[in-house]
């Protein structure tokens, strides 16, 4: 991470120093295409269409009726024994989770991936407090050594090689070295296990709310977040408010698409449903919002909240297969990074990060919640204050499509210009910025409609 | 009911995880001692819900019921009584309020899962419209092995939890 910068005004500068590195794009491929192909394979068991009718409607009725299931499952957690907490923002999610820790003198954490807790930075605040946090997810775990956010949602160190992953191991943890994944992963569990069964506290994320009956669903391969949740006495879950669904025939439809289009699994496999507090456990739920309330309510933005966070739209998204994670400098990237980051507010500059798209619709393609990605990043484009280059940019596009005189006009133009002034001609598309890293695009010699005519003639 | 287990089976061992079909419970119990035997160890962890536990006493395993408290005390098997499948995803559905079926399911490299006449469901809607206790306390849904593809998308078996899932399952026929 080192190399990109945070913060999304960063995107252009992080984009460039990603496209110098081919390497990485071959390894996001690799695993990114893996996730594609499963995908496609177990669809075909659903009416993958029908599912997301489900998932869209179900999400849905959750948004627009937020405060009313969020009132509903406090009452049915706090009947059962669970502490409930509501944190309107960053900091009030920090401090509530901080002054838990401190009552109960937790001096170590062990903690599930969470990309909420990446939004809140929950574990940078506990290291501050004093308080040692083990990510306990391999892939989380590898760029916590590597003092690097995650790159992608479901993948976090989807960017680095085999080989790598070898390097941080044994550098940063002692652990190795070793060539073979199967070795790294047997190393980190024996280690790992220590860890679980002498940890102060557990701290895990939700994939689901039930409003209905004030349980919660948690997702995971690994056993991890089992792990988190069971052993130590004093259980952290930091959430959303936006994870909240009204019935638990709701989960239904969420466990059997979220895993098929987040890796092509045809489940995940541990799906838990925490219904209570387990015995001679204290369990804090802390419902973050930041935002989302407001943004579920907002006409444009309100089809964001619908994300169910499988990370489909990445996997398919043709720029982020190019330039990775970290070069977007936010926490949420790809296709739904781009929305959420925007419609949550999350980062100062969130406009600029609708220059990575190419609006090619694939991440709609995939959305289990039928949110439209590709319009809200246009919309996003299109608001604001663009760079006046851009709006020259805009405008000669704009003038040159508004008819077939102009367009043939314009085309005219370009062919002299570039036979006057060749050098010229590759000054003009560097300062569009559009030949930074490919060819000038030809102008052909005829147009297409007298080659069409010389053709027909020829016949 | 044949169809449900059919594609259980096949969804589960798909996930690299074991199906060993008994004609009764004595069958099963001596299927496990056999197993904890090849496995090379005599001491298995036990949850409350399994059925008639002194099968495996009787046969000289050593049980513990209590789950482990330290890392070094975790026996290498855990037994536990899963109360129903899930045709649809290769699932065993699991009382995850227990604490015995939780943890035994979980520390072990190996997990052998006792199905005594489960309850059979063929998707996860027919689950999760049931009108059950299981839901309202909570339930774990494991489908094989615990894995991870964290490193270039290689798989690997028993991440943080078992190697190796062993489904017995008794009264299906």
């Amino acid at each position: 991470m080192a190399e990109f910068r945070r913060g999304a005004k960063n995107l252009r500068r992080n984009a460039k120093t990603a496209a110098r590195r081919p390497e990485l794009g071959a390894v996001i491929s690799r695993a990114t295409d893996h996730a594609i192909i499963r995908r496609r394979e177990v669809m075909q068991e659903i009416d993958f269409a029908a599912q997301r009718r489900r998932i869209q409607q179900l999400r849905q009725n959750a948004t627009q009726n937020l405060p009313g299931l969020l009132d509903r499952f406090k009452a049915r957690v706090e009947a059962k024994g669970f502490h409930f907490h509501m944190a309107v923002d960053t900091n009030a999610a920090r401090r509530i989770v901080i002054d838990v820790a401190k009552r109960h003198t937790v001096q170590t954490v062990v903690k599930s991936k969470s990309m909420l807790g990446e939004e809140v930075g929950i574990r940078e605040a506990l290291e501050q407090a004093g308080i040692q946090v083990t990510e306990t997810d391999l892939g989380e775990y590898i760029v916590q050594l590597n003092h690097e956010p995650p790159s992608h949602l479901t993948a976090p160190a989807v960017h680095l090689s085999t080989g790598e992953v070898g390097e941080i191991l044994y550098k940063q943890a002692g652990i190795g070295p070793f060539e073979k994944p199967e070795q790294m992963a047997v190393a980190v569990r024996q280690f790992m296990r220590t860890r679980f069964f002498n940890a102060d506290m557990g701290m895990a994320g939700a994939n689901a709310l039930i409003a209905e009956t004030g349980a919660m669903l948690m997702m995971s391969n690994e056993g991890n977040i089992r792990l988190v949740t069971s052993l130590p006495r004093l259980l952290v879950v930091l959430t959303s408010v936006d994870k909240l669904v009204e019935r638990m025939a709701d989960l239904a439809p969420l466990i059997r698409v979220i895993p098929k289009n987040a890796t092509g699994q045809r489940i995940t496999n541990y799906c838990t449903v925490l219904s209570a507090p387990r015995q001679g456990q204290e369990v804090h739920i802390v419902v973050v919002n930041n935002n989302r309330m407001a943004a579920a309510g907002d006409p444009v933005f309100g089809q964001a909240i619908r994300c169910v966070r499988c990370a489909a739209c990445i996997n398919v998204c043709p720029v982020f297969r190019t330039i990775g994670g970290h070069a977007y400098g936010t926490v949420y990237v790809g296709p739904m990074g781009i929305v959420l980051t925007n419609a949550l507010h999350l980062d100062p500059h969130a406009r600029m990060l609708s220059d990575a798209c190419t609006l090619c619709d694939a991440c709609a393609q995939v959305c289990p919640a039928g949110i439209d990605l590709p319009g809200l990043i246009l919309h996003i484009r299109s608001s604001g204050n663009p760079r006046l280059i851009d709006r020259f940019k805009a405008w000669v596009v704009g003038m040159t499509y508004a008819g077939a005189g102009r367009f043939k006009a314009a085309f005219w133009a370009l062919r002299l210009f570039k036979r006057l002034f060749a050098a010229g001609y590759r000054r003009l598309w560097r300062m569009l910025g559009w030949t930074g890293r490919r060819g000038v695009p030809r102008v052909a010699g005829k147009t297409f409609d007298r080659m069409w005519d010389d053709d027909a003639k020829g016949d | 009911m044949q169809r449900a287990i059919e594609l259980f089976w096949e969804r589960f061992t798909g996930y690299s995880g074991e199906v060993i079909l008994c004609v009764s419970l004595r069958e099963a119990m001596q299927r496990t001692v056999a197993l904890t035997r090849k496995i090379g160890t005599d001491t298995v962890g036990l949850s409350r819900h399994v059925p008639v536990p002194e099968a495996l006493s009787n046969a000289g395993l050593h049980v513990m019921h209590e789950p482990p408290t330290q890392v070094d005390d975790v026996p290498v098997v855990g037994i536990t009584a899963p109360w129903g499948l899930v045709a649809e995803t290769g699932s065993l559905v699991i009382h995850d309020h227990d604490p015995g079926e939780r943890l035994w399911s979980l520390v072990c490299d190996v997990h052998i899962a006792i199905l005594d006449h489960p309850r059979i469901f063929n998707d996860l809607d027919e689950l999760f419209t049931e009108d059950s206790a299981h839901l309202s306390t909570g339930l774990c849904l494991i489908s094989g092995p615990s894995r991870t593809a964290d490193i270039e998308k290689k798989l690997v078996l028993g991440m943080h939890g078992p190697r190796r899932v062993i489904a017995l399952i008794v009264g299906v026929d």
